[in-house]
């Protein structure tokens, strides 16, 4: 049998957009105020009456092509076997070269540690056989995490019955997150373009 | 119809004005060593070089060695962990142009320090010594400046460094702020004629490089707005968001002023030689000024972009 | 057990052995096979001490699992062995370190050294506090006044309201003890009452293939969030529609299929139109309205005749073609119910819109049905211990003026009874788990009251943060916070299965934080022996280990050992049948009843009593005669109503209201002029109501709360978004933001009600009690503005439910 590879899908007709995905991550890993490693995006269009609104739950995408692992300097940001883009945080010197490099805006310096920082797929958690802490706790079960390797995971069930999305391919990145039925003016993202302002 | 985002995160920029910094000084050191070698260069080892010569290839020695030491410092610092500042030394990685970067900026360190040594001892014998120094040096200075602006148009996370001319504008730019540097510190230190002379000898390049880089600046931004989309939409956030500092900072103040400036002590030189110094100084500080609101300008916005 | 794509999927993936990450399926294991819960260190990578507990952040009270290292509590998951959550809980449920680990959080008793309200304190001794409390309680209790002490809770459920309320403070003697329902609910409760009797009703939506929401938020906020969420989408998943009426496009609207804006407080309307529709196109079901309604087929067509969906459109302004289309779908994509909240109850017509909800649900034939509305089935704790006896007195304060049923109280009046004073006073008024100075309208009389030492010479609060309230408080008890106590708890299933679950401490308290339980026995025993007699059980931890020894099914399952390990404990034996009140009466049942010859009602009262004029005879109901058969029926609470579903009410009728369920117009919208606007409230997913604020990970994502403004009405203001606005009742005026939006109603502004916050700590109003302890600095500055400074307490006519959507405002740019 091939290797592991992790990945997520993110079923937008079960998403309710309650946060607990970007709080339960925030509790994993005591993430400070001000970073985070998960978050849901939220859009709204339309005119009254025929308003809507759109959520996007955003984390690390576990590029398979990721543009933050070969602008590293010190090799800290690497994937491993299994496609997890991990980062080796005492080999980090904190240039934040690879925030820079990611397309997604997923990594930022810890305000702690000083090192770069992003969602690792819990890691920690999957190589103990639990699921991601997001998914864990998605209320709407809207989160399938597993390896697309085994043709027989749920994952790997749902990407061949499913049309699945991912953010901006355009960037050659070949995301490992994917998205079934989002709205695709919210996956069209570009970089920040509010920095540290209310929207509303 | 575009969705209204009405919640999303924001993370801290995390390149600021320290980063601009190192770019602007270490630029600079580039430019002030590319000046002082390649003249050192264009007379080769036989011929004696004249007075005003030696003071520019001589400044620009020492200008270039404290700049990239401030630039150094101001790039260490900026490191989370700047104690593991040497991991970017011994973990050096083929694909990270930082990596390269880490020891290009090693080896332009030490030629710039036995560069200015060789100044400062003067020494006669040493023209040849000299010469093959700054031979070695600007193959590491034009590495370290391509270096700073690959740096940032490989990242294709953002459009608006993403770009071919981002690396020629910085080049050009760090070998006009280069320029600039040697000229306010000569007049700065050395009095009247033979202030004029050196300011003199180099004026034609200042004032050509001012006008090589305002039109690469002007290509750059026109190119980001007929570019792709990302690009397009960079090249609409850096002219919506940052126009006082774009158009009045960089490009006003930091190379149209000079250029009038210039002009001006060109037409009223000859009524009173204190202009040929005055003003060329103004203009050097005026380039450095415009030259460092540049580079704070494409950092920030290239992070938004 | 009917089993969704994904628990196939799973289940295939298990099945096969193959599974990358193995999912748990907790819900589909039998109860007596536990699913183990383990947790990981993101630091060291060690697994974490998993200790099971039970949620506190809202009423939900989900059993969760707390994960803990060396002491320190670092996770909070849901409990895969609890069957209402499955495992999952929400934001606010994660967010239970930032609640314990609040910086600004109280953790010394403290009494204040400067007038009420100046924010100078000292730190006491738990003694000295507890000295003082008793020594004034027992002498109120001495002079014959208990009365005089007034405790007023906002959240108080299971074990807590066990032994404070009925033990504790019946056996020290008063009954002037406040709720806070009236703010929340309570209209919906009393609605309840009025027909099918006891309250509380469960959506079956996971079992429901057309789900109408009304005035209500579930994907975000509800008393079952993430348990009745979860099965919204499960339904969803699996085909049902789903249509929302509300002001505002919620989260709930976004994912429907269809956001219908109402205007404000003519749900009922909308309702009435669609019992018309059902009606006049013989969608009703016929039996249920024959047996078990007091009306017939031909009084409901006639009463309902009016009530056409044109009408409607005039007064709602959702199109009476889009009604009838509703109407119709949720009379035939059966089976189908209606979601119903506050958007609908908290109006001066809130009782009679949810009883016409109510006479909706019944005509369609959707009560106690699979997918339909169903009654509530929750655990029946057992204690050991017996209930006090002797006398209680009663300040009578709790349910305002003129209200016909205050059934649930009417606790936003409180301040003005003790301002107004002729019913007496409290001379010490205690207040748990509350913010009655935040959380009622009229903030600015709210603290008048409160600081008026006149009025009340003596407050105290159990507090576990420097809230508005509490700093209006003489002494400050720091409690523990639900992380750090013992309860048995008991909220509903919604698969008709009683789910026994119970907190445990996951870590010692924090400082001299102490369970005000455990202190109400010490106050017991201070006040004295008559008192502390009635609570012989020594702790709350005693008072549980109790219960579960003595509560049949928990005792079966292995007693408190069982839920120490566990949690949460589901009697899937007791599943309760739907359609319960057809059950047919045993004659064991029957023995010792007696028959009611006006009503019907088969009860135990004594020969020749009436039912009708007994007082509390409802306590004594045991069933309902239909064609000389004894059932079940719908058991009554709070009022002697009969075992029918009452559609047709005499006890409206008698209070002059009408006893058909029909339209009542809110007066103040009446009469409303073209440029006014109605205010509007609401919650959102990421905050509890009023304790929430100090949770960093929370307020991070929602700090302020800017008013939501239709872009028409905006335009026609001058305003544009994100310009400061004045918002101006007759009661006064706040100045806030403008968020326009074309998801909200042009008659409406809508505030939500977290923000705005003058106390609270760092995190929820930027000012810190404790500036020398750290934790991260807030990063946002803008803490929005509360809108019920601005809302006058104002109660329903019938059940005294706060009116918080009512409030005529004028807009205007600042």
């Amino acid at each position: 049998m091939a290797e592991k590879r992790y990945a997520m899908v993110i079923d937008l007709n079960r998403c309710i957009g309650c946060h607990a995905c970007s709080v339960a991550c925030k509790a994993e890993f005591d993430v400070p105020v001000g970073v985070w490693r998960s978050w849901v995006t939220y859009g709204e269009r339309g005119t009254y009456p025929d308003a809507s609104l759109s959520f996007l739950p955003r984390l690390c995408n576990h590029c398979e092509n990721a543009p933050c692992i070969p602008v590293c300097p010190t090799g800290a940001t690497y994937q491993r076997d299994d496609g997890v883009v991990v980062i080796k945080e005492e080999r980090c010197i904190g240039c934040g070269y690879c925030v820079e490099a990611c397309p997604y805006e997923m990594r930022y310096l810890h305000p702690e540690t000083k090192v770069a920082s992003k969602c690792d797929f819990c890691v920690h958690r999957v190589d103990q056989g639990l699921e991601p802490a997001c998914v864990q706790t998605c209320l709407g079960t809207a989160r399938i995490f597993g390896d697309i390797n085994d043709p027989n995971s749920e994952i790997s069930n749902v990407l061949k019955k499913e049309k699945v999305h991912q953010i901006r391919p355009d960037f050659g990145t070949d995301p490992r997150v994917f998205y079934v039925d989002p709205d695709p003016a919210l996956l069209d993202v570009f970089k920040r373009t509010a920095p540290q302002e209310e929207v509303v | 119809m575009k969705p209204t985002i009405v919640y999303e995160v924001f993370h801290p920029l995390s390149w600021g004005a320290d980063i601009a910094a190192d770019f602007f000084l270490v630029g600079l050191a580039v430019g002030a060593f590319l000046l002082s070698a390649g003249i050192k260069l264009y007379y080769g080892p036989k011929k004696v070089l004249p007075e005003e010569y030696r003071k520019i290839c001589r400044i620009g020695a020492y200008v270039a060695l404290v700049g990239l030491a401030l630039g150094s410092v101001f790039l260490i610092s900026h490191l989370g962990r700047p104690e593991r500042f040497f991991m970017l030394l011994y973990r050096f990685q083929p694909s990270s142009v930082l990596s390269w970067g880490a020891w290009i900026q090693l080896g332009f360190t030490i030629c710039a320090f036995w560069y200015a040594l060789l100044w400062w001892r003067d020494r006669p014998g040493e023209a040849k010594h000299r010469l093959v120094v700054g031979l070695i040096g600007s193959v590491f200075a034009i590495g370290l400046g391509t270096y700073h602006g690959v740096l940032q148009t490989v990242l294709k996370a953002s459009a608006l460094w993403n770009a071919g001319p981002t690396t020629v504008a910085s080049m050009l730019g760090f070998v006009l702020t280069g320029i600039a540097a040697v000229t306010l510190v000569i007049a700065l230190r050395r009095r009247g004629e033979e202030a004029l002379k050196a300011i003199l000898a180099i004026r034609w390049v200042f004032g050509f490089a001012i006008l090589a880089q305002l039109f690469t600046v002007l290509l750059w931004i026109a190119s980001l707005y007929a570019g792709p989309r990302d690009a397009h939409v960079a090249a609409e956030l850096l002219l919506t968001r940052f126009p006082m500092l774009l158009w009045g900072g960089a490009i006003g103040l930091g190379l149209i002023l000079p250029l009038a400036l210039g002009f001006y002590a060109i037409a009223h030189e000859r009524k009173d030689p204190r202009i040929g110094v005055v003003i060329p100084a103004v203009a050097a500080a005026l380039v450095l000024v415009g030259g460092f609101i540049l580079r704070y300008v494409i950092v920030v916005a290239g992070q938004l972009s | 057990m009917r089993l969704s794509r994904r628990d196939f999927l799973r289940l295939g993936m298990a099945t096969a052995g193959m599974a990358a990450v193995p999912v748990n399926p907790a819900f589909l294991l039998a109860a007596d096979s536990p699913a183990p819960v383990t947790g990981v260190s993101s630091h060291t990578g060690r697994k974490l001490q998993a200790v099971p507990s039970a949620c506190w952040q809202c009423v939900c009270r989900s059993s969760i699992v707390g994960f803990v290292e060396n002491g320190r509590l670092v996770k909070v998951d849901g409990n895969p062995n609890s069957q209402r959550t499955r495992g999952r809980i929400c934001a606010k449920g994660q967010a239970a370190p930032n609640f314990l680990y609040d910086p600004d959080r109280i953790l010394y008793p403290m009494r204040r050294v400067g007038p009420r309200g100046s924010g100078k304190w000292k730190r006491i001794s738990w003694d000295e506090a507890l000295d003082e409390i008793a020594g004034r309680l027992k002498k109120l209790r001495d002079e014959g006044h208990p009365e005089r002490f007034m405790f007023h809770y906002g959240r108080m459920k299971a074990s807590s309201s066990k032994i404070i309320k009925s033990y504790f403070l019946p056996a020290y003697g008063t009954k002037t003890i406040g709720n806070h329902t009236a703010i929340c609910e309570g209209g919906k409760w009393t609605a309840q009452e009025l027909t099918w009797g006891k309250h509380y009703d469960v959506n079956d939506v996971e079992r429901s293939k057309y789900i109408v929401v009304m005035g209500s938020n579930p994907l975000e906020a509800h008393t079952s969030h993430e348990v009745i969420a979860q099965r919204i989408v499960e339904a969803r998943a699996n085909g049902a529609g789903m249509v929302t009426f509300d002001v505002r496009l919620s989260n709930t609207a976004a994912v429907s299929d269809k956001w219908y804006p109402v205007r404000p407080g003519t749900d009922g309307a909308v309702a009435l139109a669609m019992a018309h529709v059902v009606m006049a196109n013989e969608l009703y079901d016929k039996k249920f309205i024959n047996k078990w309604t007091n009306v017939t087929v031909q009084e409901l067509k006639d009463h309902l005749a009016r009530y056409t969906p044109e009408w409607a459109e005039g007064i709602s302004g959702v199109p009476a073609s889009e009604i009838r289309a509703v109407a119709r779908a949720y009379a035939t994509k059966k089976p189908s119910t209606i979601i119903s909240y506050r958007g609908v109850v908290a109006h001066y017509n809130g009782v009679e819109n949810e009883r016409i909800i109510q006479m909706l649900e019944a005509i369609a034939g959707n009560i106690d049905v699979p997918g339909g509305r169903t009654r509530a089935v929750g655990p029946k704790w057992k204690n050991s211990y017996k209930k006090p006896k002797g006398k209680v007195k009663k300040l009578k304060i709790l349910d305002g003026k003129e209200i016909a049923y205050p059934t649930h109280h009417v606790s936003h009046q409180v301040f003005k009874m003790i301002k107004d004073g002729s019913n007496g006073r409290p001379e010490v008024y205690m207040w748990y788990c509350y913010q009655p100075v935040y959380v009622n309208g009229e903030v600015q009389e709210n603290i008048d009251v409160l600081k008026d030492e006149k009025l009340i010479p003596f407050t105290m609060a159990v507090d576990v943060a420097m809230s508005e309230s509490s700093a209006l408080a003489d002494i400050i008890l720091p409690d523990a916070t639900y992380l750090e106590r013992w309860d048995w708890e008991d909220m509903v299933s919604y698969d008709k299965t009683p789910e026994y679950y119970i907190r445990q401490p996951l870590v010692k308290p924090l400082g001299e934080a102490r369970d005000f339980k455990d202190v109400c026995v010490d106050l017991a025993q201070r006040i004295g022996p008559d008192v502390a007699k009635w609570l012989p059980f020594k702790s709350a931890k005693e008072f549980v280990k109790d219960a579960c020894e003595h509560t049949k099914a928990v005792k079966a399952a292995g007693g408190f050992r069982y839920m120490v390990k566990h949690g949460a404990y589901v009697d899937h034996k007791a599943k309760h049948p739907y359609r319960s009140h057809a059950k047919k009466l045993k004659p064991k049942d029957l023995q010792g009843t007696i028959v009611d010859k006006k009503t019907g009602v088969v009860w135990k009262g004594k020969p020749g009593q009436d039912y009708t004029t007994t007082k509390k005879a409802y306590k004594k109901y045991v069933g309902q005669m239909i064609d000389g058969v004894a059932y079940k029926g719908f058991k009554p609470d709070k009022l002697n109503k009969n075992g029918l579903f009452e559609i047709k009410s005499e006890f409206l009728a008698k209070k002059g209201f009408p006893a058909m369920p029909s339209w009542m117009p809110i007066p103040e919208h009446e009469k409303m002029k073209e440029d006014e606007l109605i205010l509007t409230t609401f919650k959102v997913n990421v905050q509890i109501h009023s304790r929430s604020s100090n949770s960093k990970w929370l307020t991070e994502i929602y700090h302020t709360n800017p008013a939501w403004i239709n872009p028409e009405t905006a335009a026609r203001l001058g305003i544009k978004n994100k310009d400061r606005i004045k918002v101006k009742s007759h009661i006064g005026e706040i100045t806030t933001k403008a968020y326009v939006t074309p998801r909200v109603h042009p008659k409406v502004i809508a505030i939500s009600m977290h923000c705005g916050r003058w106390e609270y700590g760092r995190y929820g109003s930027g000012k810190k009690v404790f500036p020398t302890v750290k934790d991260d600095e807030p990063w946002w500055t803008d803490f929005g503005v509360h809108p019920n400074w601005i809302i006058p307490n104002a109660p329903d006519p019938i059940g005294g439910q706060q009116r918080w959507m009512d409030t005529v405002v004028s807009v205007t740019k600042e």
